[in-house]
């Protein structure tokens, strides 16, 4: 084999590739420009959990571990507390509520059984995924961190609406 | 207000029209007191019972045990004292014989009593009254101290070896007390509960003695039966339920009252349409009940051209049971779905709260009934009361239960178009549940 | 129930049953299941739930198999379609007014009703109707009750009743109304809490573990109760290294006491991990000084050499080891051993009220269990209280007496409760319980101690008749009025009243819950008791190492002799009396945090569990010694482990030869230590010197007609029960909040100066 034919066939390789890089440039691009832009999120994504609260403000959860006892990789810690006064005063829908409500982000495997085994729709996934640290310990989020009311949501993100196509990306390959 | 024997010669009800009937001399002046003399003099106690067999007395509380049958059971040879305790807890929503059998002739319960005692050997007696009768229990303690002094109470009664004491009780007002078991805890001084069975009360009832609980109409029955002898008293009724059989009626009829009836007396038609007057304002005849709240409801076609016989045997073949004789008319007017939430709601209030059918099973009904009422009917909700009837019937602790259902369960499959009615106008009408 | 078998046809086979078994237990047994709410085993039939109904042959209606006594030839069928559809109706009757709260329950995990509704229950709920309401409260500084969930089993006020006879809780209301209520609306009984423990459902709840923790997140560890000498098994609770709750329910414990417990051992826990726990060993260098905290190895050097030191100067027996009755058998044997082996000291002794070493010397006849109470036929008390001082012996009394029909013979100078349950009560002079002994142990002394006791001389003929007229078992008892020579009479009672069909059995009344082990473990045995030897401080007793404290009657009257000791080492849980004048304290770890043993007054010797890590630097009592003996130049070998202590306890102490920990594993089948039964003794020395005593008493004490008020020893504030705040407003006398809403203990103020009772037999 000559130079020269390494030369042709190295020359019409560059070509045929540079084609295809090309021949993408005017076409739609998929890639999302993060953190600039947000993330378009599937309703249905598992994220950072949120506790939710009721109408007047009052928490759901009754600390009824039953999300502690469901979850596989024991990364829920609940403290409950009796709450005594009367329900206009309470922290939460009923007379008892959770005092601490820790999840481990070290341990959560984002399987969602904690939600299906809310008796109260307590606790729900919610959307923020930016959930890395530079500490380890930082993993651990307590119930400020996970409360619906006082959890800082991500500007990085958006969701979906339940028509929208963010799946062909996926499709067209 | 008719009170009076039809087709017989009063017996239960020979004194009531009597002027001063409650007083001991109108009493001893027609007859009274001469049974327990009778008794005293020539027979013995096993005589007196022998004499309660033949006559085919039945209990005429409700339940219609024969009463001779009754009595033998309580053991002879036990060493504990015995009691007879005369149920006069009348509370059968329709019934309201025994208050005028007490108000007016209260020395025939005196003397049933005292051969009753006699009979079974008790030296201490009780009348349960329920807590209504107030002042049934003052014209009782009269005419009980009328006989005390007239030496038919205490110690050596009429100058014989014998003697015994009756006392008066009121309960509180509660229909489960008419219970026999319920009325001994009552008597007791404990919660109106009724007690498991067996121990039958003649073997183990008030404070763990042998004890004879009957009605007043049933121990007031006994001195007619003890004058005349057990055979002729049954002859004046049937071959298995014996002499007369006083009935409260009441409801759509131009004549309510108390009445005296044979057993067997023929036709229940006849007594409504005739003896009772005729229906109120001639309005057509829907529905009877014939023994008081806690049995089947009958419709008009199952009396009229039937020949309903009025015993124990008779309106059982009819499709109902006598009861305890409260006779209930009611003409076309009638919703039969509310008289039925009424009953329901009078059953929700008296059931005692011992076990779980008839507790929850009647708060339920209730709730069923109140729901339809105010517009809410589903139309399976006729199918539910069934079956929570069906729940109840037969599960519960003591009778109560079953009363709360028969009357539903009847009322429900005689008369489905009252119910139908009500829960199909809701559907029309576009209100859900 | 009798030998005699009869044959049951129960679904179509044949069984063989003893004759009077009752079918729901010989359904049971016979592995076909029968759902019941109601019906619980030795209390008073209710037949009130109908979940247990079966079909009997010939019987017109289904019927309630708890109500049935088995007759032979019964033909039974327990399940088929008709029963199913009773039993599914029932249930969801008893659903219809519960609230769905089972989030919020405390019960729920361990809930009767939610088992009950996994296999029963139907898929859809048809009860759309609003449910009836009535508001939750709280019964006692204890008790919480939701009168909403109630199924109105009635376990409680059967409980309340027959095992406690205080008839404290009763249903009110009728019908769909009833709920369960008490006197007044504030509950006035011991506190045993017994009602809540026996509840099916979620209407009784402790008022103090209220909505801590749910069931399947403790860890349950079978454990003895650390406070009266009856030793009821428990099941302790702990989450995360804190002990959250105590009880005795049968699916986690299966003790000798069943699911009987008192106020004491269901509640009197918070101690354990209390805050004023002791948290490192504490060294006061000079006398007058603080005392500063230290490391363990500074501590054990600085005790060692101080203990040396003292031997030096004044040899060892002016060196004085305690034990006490409140610590394990391997922490008092540890002791004993120091003692004996390492000081060589002949004066140790534990802290007991009262020492058993004469009775144990003499004893005629075995000691009865508990079991045996609940079944004997007659029942002798002499002196004691047991309804507060040891509860779960009180309860056998009275169940023996209302279910099985004993004999119950009280001898008090006090009417106490029991009495009510007494056939025969012998109302003596105070003081006069030796008296009574002196005429038990000779016919012929009867008219003179009749006459000091202040009784006629028939009653204790009418006694001696009661006694010798008896089939089955006769149970002495005997509570700590009783001296050295009455204890041994006693003991040798039984040789007087045994018969071929009456066996007769002792039970002592000690008050604490290991005094009978550190009897066995050789405590009792020194030459000096604890009294004798705090008053002999400064002179033939120059140091004292501890373990625990001394009880305030040691102390009282004696309050300077701690304070004329050259050194004093004491272990403890907190700051007492004791540790004030202590040179060293060492923090040892509570009967939640270590193993061992504890031997009752049945003596059943039975387990101590480690339920949570010691806490802070604590550390268990053997081991202390232990490091101790080591300190001093002997290695005890037991290597860190309390079975290995234990297994020198069974090696050198006859009556425990042969146990070991795998023998007493299964706390339902306890073992009883095997204690020397004596060949007859001679009693007449002692009969003397007891007429003596007996003459020396004065005759004109007044008998006091005074029942004595429920919780007047129960509720005593000790040093442990101190860490309760409710027991302090029981102490108060159990006052009743104006508004009881939810847990009093916010509404009520509790009187910080609330005097601290000096308890003879606190805790």
């Amino acid at each position: 084999m000559s130079i020269i034919t390494d030369v042709i066939q190295s020359t019409k390789a560059i070509i045929q590739g540079m084609g295809v890089t090309l021949s993408y440039i005017p076409k739609r691009k998929w890639t999302v420009q993060y953190p600039e832009e947000p993330v378009t999120m599937q309703p249905r994504y598992r994220g950072q959990h949120l506790l939710h609260v009721d109408e007047l403000g009052k928490e759901k959860c009754v600390a009824c571990f039953l999300c502690a006892a469901a979850c596989p990789s024991e990364c829920i810690y609940i403290i409950a507390k009796d709450d005594p006064r009367l329900p206009a005063d309470r922290i939460g829908v009923d007379e008892r509520y959770a005092e601490v409500y820790n999840i481990d982000y070290g341990r959560c495997i984002f399987c969602g059984y904690c939600v299906e085994a809310c008796p109260k729709d307590a606790i729900t996934h919610g959307y923020n995924f930016e959930l890395s640290v530079y500490n380890r310990a930082d993993l651990l989020k307590t119930k400020t961190d996970l409360l619906i009311t006082t959890q800082v949501q991500s500007k990085n993100y958006r969701v979906a609406f339940s028509d929208e196509d963010v799946d062909s990306e996926y499709k067209e390959i | 207000m008719f009170i009076g024997a039809i087709g017989c010669e009063p017996l239960q009800l020979a004194r009531v029209h009597l002027e001063n009937s409650r007083s001991l001399d109108v009493y001893r002046k027609n007859g009274g007191y001469q049974a327990i003399k009778k008794v005293l003099d020539s027979m013995s106690p096993d005589d007196v019972i022998n004499e309660l067999k033949k006559s085919a007395l039945r209990g005429r509380g409700g339940a219609g045990f024969p009463t001779g049958m009754k009595w033998s059971f309580v053991p002879k040879d036990s060493p504990k004292p015995k009691y007879v305790v005369c149920n006069a807890d009348e509370s059968e929503p329709g019934t309201f014989k025994d208050r005028y059998l007490m108000e007016r002739d209260p020395h025939m319960l005196i003397e049933g009593m005292l051969i009753a005692a006699y009979a079974l050997g008790a030296k201490t007696n009780y009348i349960y009254t329920r807590g209504e009768y107030r002042y049934l229990i003052d014209i009782m303690d009269v005419a009980l101290e009328e006989a005390r002094a007239a030496g038919l109470l205490g110690n050596k009664i009429l100058g014989t070896e014998f003697g015994c004491e009756i006392y008066t009780h009121t309960g509180a007002g509660a229909y489960i007390c008419g219970e026999e078991t319920a009325l001994l805890s009552s008597l007791e001084g404990m919660r109106g509960h009724p007690r498991m069975k067996p121990p039958f009360p003649a073997v183990s009832g008030l404070y763990a003695a042998p004890t004879v609980v009957n009605n007043v109409e049933t121990l007031t029955a006994v001195p007619d039966i003890i004058k005349m002898g057990g055979e002729a008293y049954q002859k004046l009724g049937t071959e298995k339920s014996g002499g007369t059989k006083v009935w409260s009626v009441s409801g759509h009829v131009n004549r309510p009252g108390v009445y005296e009836l044979p057993m067997g007396y023929d036709d229940m038609e006849k007594f409504i349409m005739e003896d009772c007057g005729g229906m109120l304002g001639g309005k057509q005849l829907k529905a009877v009940i014939p023994g008081g709240s806690s049995v089947y409801i009958m419709r008009a076609d199952q009396i009229i051209g039937k020949d309903v016989r009025m015993d124990y045997e008779g309106i059982v073949a009819a499709g109902s049971s006598v009861g305890s004789g409260g006779f209930i008319v009611m003409d076309e007017t009638v919703d039969v779905f509310e008289s039925t939430k009424n009953l329901t709601e009078f059953y929700k209030h008296e059931s005692c709260g011992w076990c779980t059918p008839c507790r929850e099973g009647t708060d339920w009904l209730v709730k069923v009934f109140k729901r339809i009422a105010a517009g809410h009917g589903r139309p399976e909700d006729a199918q539910l009361m069934l079956d929570l009837c069906d729940n109840i019937e037969g599960k519960s602790f003591c009778p109560l239960g079953d009363a709360a259902a028969w009357p539903i369960q009847s009322a429900i499959k005689r008369f489905p178009e009252d119910f139908r009615k009500h829960l199909v106008t809701s559907i029309d009408s576009g209100v859900s549940t | 129930m009798s030998t005699e078998v009869i044959k049951v046809n129960i679904n179509s086979k044949e069984f063989e049953v003893p004759k009077g078994a009752r079918l729901i237990d010989v359904c049971r047994d016979k592995g076909f299941d029968i759902p019941s709410f109601c019906y619980y085993s030795d209390l008073a039939l209710q037949a009130s739930c109908r979940m247990c109904l079966v079909r009997i042959e010939k019987m017109p209606k289904l019927q309630t198999s708890c109500t049935i006594i088995c007759t032979d030839g019964m033909i039974v069928t327990t399940q088929s379609e008709e029963i199913e559809k009773a039993q599914r109706s029932m249930l969801e009757f008893l659903l219809a007014n519960h609230p769905l709260d089972c989030p919020v329950c405390d019960r729920g995990g361990e809930c009767e009703l939610q088992e009950m509704t996994f296999d029963w229950g139907g898929l859809e709920e048809r009860f759309i109707e609003k449910k009836n309401y009535a508001p939750e409260k709280y019964l006692s500084p204890m008790v919480a009750n939701d009168p909403q969930r109630c199924i109105l089993c009635k376990r409680c006020t059967r409980v309340c009743d027959e095992w406690m006879g205080e008839d404290a809780i009763e249903a009110g209301g009728r019908g769909a109304n009833t709920v369960i209520g008490t006197y007044g609306g504030w509950l006035d009984c011991s506190q045993c809490g017994n009602c809540i423990e026996v509840c099916p459902t979620g209407t009784l709840l402790d008022g103090t573990y209220r909505h801590q923790a749910r069931p399947w997140e403790l860890a349950q560890t079978i454990s003895t109760c650390s406070y009266c000498s009856d030793g009821c098994e428990m099941s302790l609770g702990s989450r995360a290294g804190e002990l959250m709750r105590i009880v005795a329910r049968d699916r986690y414990v299966n003790g000798h006491n069943g699911e009987f417990l008192c106020i004491k051992g269901r509640f009197g826990h918070p101690f354990v991990n209390h805050e004023d726990r002791l948290r490192t060993p504490l060294i006061r260098y000079k006398k007058g000084g603080k005392l500063i905290p230290a490391t363990w190895d500074e501590a054990i050097r600085y005790t060692a050499e101080k203990l040396k030191a003292a031997a030096a100067a004044y040899g060892p027996d002016a060196l004085g080891v305690v034990g006490s009755p409140r610590i394990t058998n391997e922490a008092n044997y540890a002791l004993h051993k120091f003692a004996t082996e390492v000081v060589g000291t002949k004066n140790y002794a534990a802290t007991d009220a009262f020492s058993l070493k004469p009775f144990f010397d003499n004893l005629g006849a075995p000691l009865a269990t508990h079991r045996d109470i609940r079944y004997a036929k007659t029942i002798l008390l002499i002196g004691g209280e047991p309804e507060e001082l040891q509860p779960l012996t009180a309860k056998q009394i009275r169940q023996a007496v209302s279910n099985g029909a004993a004999k119950l013979i009280v001898i008090n100078s006090v009417p106490i409760r029991l009495v009510e349950h007494a056939a025969q009560f012998i109302h003596i002079r105070p003081g006069m319980e030796n008296a009574a002994v002196w005429a038990l142990g000779h016919s012929s002394n009867e008219t003179t101690a009749a006459q000091k006791m202040g009784i006629e001389a028939n009653e204790l003929s009418a006694l001696r008749q009661t006694i010798t007229e008896t089939e089955g078992d006769v149970v002495i008892m005997f509570g700590g009025e009783l001296n050295a020579a009455a204890q041994m009479i006693v003991a040798q009672l039984a040789n007087s009243f045994r018969a071929d069909t009456r066996r007769v059995l002792l039970h002592p009344l000690p008050l604490y819950n290991n005094s009978v082990g550190a009897h066995d473990m050789g405590m009792m045995n020194g030459a000096m008791s604890v009294a004798e030897m705090l008053d002999a401080t400064g002179s033939s007793i120059r140091a004292l190492y501890v373990a625990g404290s001394f009880l305030p009657e040691h102390l009282r009257g004696r309050e300077e002799a701690l304070a004329k000791l050259d050194f004093l080492a004491v272990h403890e849980l907190f700051e007492t009396d004791t540790t004030a004048f202590a040179d060293v304290v060492l923090p040892a770890a509570s009967f939640a945090e270590i193993d061992g043993t504890f031997t009752n007054n049945d003596g059943l010797v039975q387990r101590v569990r480690q339920s949570i890590p010691p806490v802070h630097q604590a550390k268990p009592d053997w081991m202390i010694t232990a490091a101790l003996a080591a300190e001093l130049g002997k290695d005890f070998g037991f290597q860190m482990s309390a079975s290995a202590v234990f297994r020198e306890i069974a090696e050198r102490i006859p009556a425990y030869s042969g146990l070991r920990y795998p023998v007493l594993k299964d706390e339902s089948n306890p073992v009883q230590a095997r204690y020397n039964i004596v060949e007859p003794r001679d009693l007449s020395s002692a009969l003397n010197e007891l007429k003596q005593t007996v003459a020396a008493l004065p005759d004109d004490g007044e008998k006091s007609n005074v029942t004595p008020r429920v919780g007047h020893e129960l509720f005593k504030i000790g040093t442990l029960t101190d860490k309760v705040s409710q027991f302090h407003l029981l102490a108060a006398g159990n006052p009743r909040p104006d508004t009881v809403r939810v847990s009093p203990l916010y509404q009520i103020t509790v009187d910080a100066k609330l005097e601290r009772d000096a308890a003879v037999s606190g805790d």
